[in-house]
């Protein structure tokens, strides 16, 4: 690493974010000097330029100009020509076997895989390898891949691995700043830490008895894990509710400040979320029930037709007149039809005949026909005819008269004659 | 423009046109995100997700809105309508008119003023249809984001309204 290398990758100022740190650290043990390693926007540089050969063919390469334009374009930061020439300087970038003349570069496959090693490191501390570890130990107990030394050592390493964690989740819990706290603790999963350790020391006890005494100090090194990380969960729950910083609140200190906050206050604890509009989803099977289910609508009921005329422009008074002499006509007419031309009829015979109600309808009809016309009249005997098998059980004998010289004398003198045209009329 | 500021944009807008520098960019922080960028084909991009990913809408734990019966069969209509080809992708489709329709509401005898309404109103919304009020209509940005399954199940519907329109 050249002097100019090093004052791009920052040994001073950058080193004193979490980040840094981490990567100072984890570089240590590849590094020949202190100023190594850079930082989280070495590491975004770094990516664009692994990703800057997305899609390149082959054994073709890119050329050192096209590199930069592209880790540009993906946010590379504005050192990227001596990043550059810092991987060529480590072998990351190398030019094709065949083709050495050329000036094209390829991608060394261990850059992407250190890549991916430094963003978890910072992304979920050395907890994440520690799990990575702890499930590949294992699996391969479980298959019986490793023998015992292999295992011992696994063992031995898991051990101190986990001894660190504590020690450090113990110095934090201590001796450090609340912020240094906030920064140093992200990552830190103690319960899912025990639970596999627990996991490895039932394979190693089944697998090989003799290594149950190192299973067992592992767990109990887990369980000290767990307990200091507990130790710094509960100081950045008292200093943080003293603080009232949201991010740091238990449950029923933050009702309590979603409460009594004043609006600021709580704007902030939201400075650091995004929201996503509501995804309007919509649910496609319920679209093929409904379609499956859907059932058109039967044909509408026919309107009623409209009336001829409107009912209202006729004169209710005269209609209901033009009623009561056509029905006084038929009942003239009927009269008559009893009669045939006689001046007197006995309608006994044809009343009983009639049945019933037909007799009834035909008496009331009689019986009130004087009302139309008084030269009618209808008699009535005192005697009562009884046929308990006929149509009319019970019938009085009953006699039509008419006196037809008055009748013609009074048509005569009577110029409106209602009855007896409207008699004709509605005969005709 | 940043990266992450692309991303709140497509975020807000369902339809964002974008350069090869901000896709890229945008590209890896959506994957990111647990989300997908969809192009759609005319340098505009929308946020999807990835397969398998999308929010269940019977999942009680997401709050999803249930459209009304009409707004499901008058997507289905028009997806019907637009999708002629139903071995390929729905989207971009076929534009239809609105006579076509018309054409398709009356063979099911669907209410035409609220079918209109619902793809005028709360489908174009959602981003299920688009096109001016009057036609013509096309399949809004959204189908472009289902992914294979949701596809399936979109033929399924668009099937069944001609089955039914023949009827």
């Amino acid at each position: 690493v050249t002097a100019s290398e090093q004052t791009t990758l920052v040994v001073g100022g950058r080193r004193s974010t979490p980040a840094g740190r981490l990567l100072g650290a984890a570089v240590a043990p590849a590094a020949r000097d202190a100023g190594a390693a850079g930082d989280e926007h070495d590491l975004v540089t770094s990516r664009a330029i692994i990703d800057a050969f997305r899609g390149v063919e082959g054994q073709r390469g890119l050329r050192r100009e096209e590199i930069a334009a592209r880790a540009h374009e993906l946010g590379a930061g504005p050192d990227i020509e001596s990043r550059i020439e810092m991987f060529v300087r480590c072998g990351a970038l190398r030019p094709p076997q065949s083709k050495k003349h050329q000036q094209t570069v390829l991608l060394h496959p261990a850059v992407l895989a250190g890549q991916l090693a430094f963003e978890r490191l910072i992304r979920r501390g050395g907890v994440g390898e520690l799990l990575t570890l702890l499930d590949a130990t294992f699996a391969d107990l479980a298959d019986g891949r490793v023998s015992e030394e292999e295992a011992a050592a696994a063992l031995a390493d898991l051990h101190l691995q986990v001894q660190l964690l504590a020690d450090e989740a113990d110095r934090l819990s201590t001796a450090a700043t609340l912020q240094e706290i906030l920064d140093e603790h992200r990552g830190q999963d103690a319960r899912t830490v025990v639970a596999r350790v627990a996991d490895l020391q039932t394979v190693v006890s089944e697998c090989y008895p003799a290594m149950d005494g190192a299973a067992f100090a592992l767990v109990t090194e887990a369980q000290r894990y767990l307990a200091a990380v507990q130790g710094l969960v509960d100081r950045l729950l008292d200093e943080g509710g003293d603080m009232r910083s949201f991010e740091l609140l238990n449950p029923e200190q933050y009702w309590a400040a979603a409460i009594d906050c004043g609006r600021d206050a709580l704007a902030a604890a939201c400075e650091h979320l995004a929201f996503d509009r509501a995804p309007e989803s919509v649910d496609l099977q319920a679209a093929v029930d409904a379609v499956l289910a859907h059932r058109p609508p039967g044909p509408r009921a026919a309107r009623p037709a409209p009336p001829l005329a409107d009912p209202l422009a006729e004169d209710p008074v005269a209609r209901q007149e033009k009623w009561r002499a056509q029905r006084d006509a038929r009942r003239i007419n009927q009269a008559e039809l009893l009669l045939q031309g006689a001046d007197a009829v006995e309608v006994t015979d044809k009343l009983r005949a009639a049945g019933w109600p037909g007799a009834a309808v035909m008496a009331a009809e009689m019986l009130t026909v004087h009302r139309v016309d008084d030269h009618y009249r209808a008699i009535c005997s005192d005697d009562l005819i009884v046929d308990p098998a006929g149509p009319v059980t019970h019938a009085t004998p009953l006699r039509l008269e008419v006196d037809r010289s008055a009748r013609l004398h009074a048509v005569e003198n009577d110029t409106s004659a209602a009855p007896a045209e409207l008699a004709e009329e509605s005969a005709a | 423009v940043t990266g992450r500021e692309t991303l709140a944009a497509l975020r807000a807008a369902p339809v964002v046109p974008l350069e090869a520098a901000e896709r890229e960019q945008a590209e890896r922080l959506a994957a990111g995100a647990g989300r997908r960028l969809v192009a759609l084909g005319d340098g505009s991009f929308t946020l999807g997700w990835p397969e398998g990913g999308a929010p269940d809408p019977a999942d009680e734990r997401y709050e999803s809105r249930a459209f009304p019966d009409l707004r499901l069969k008058a997507l289905a209509c028009l997806l019907h309508v637009c999708w002629p080809d139903r071995d390929d992708s729905p989207y971009p489709g076929r534009a239809a008119t609105l006579d076509d329709i018309d054409r398709v509401f009356a063979d099911l005898r669907l209410d035409r003023r609220h079918a209109l309404g619902a793809l005028r109103g709360d489908l174009r919304t959602a981003g299920l249809c688009a096109g001016a009020d009057s036609g013509p209509f096309k399949l809004g940005p959204a189908v472009a984001a289902w992914d294979d399954g949701q596809i399936r199940v979109a033929r399924r519907a668009a099937d069944l309204v001609a089955e039914v329109a023949g009827a």
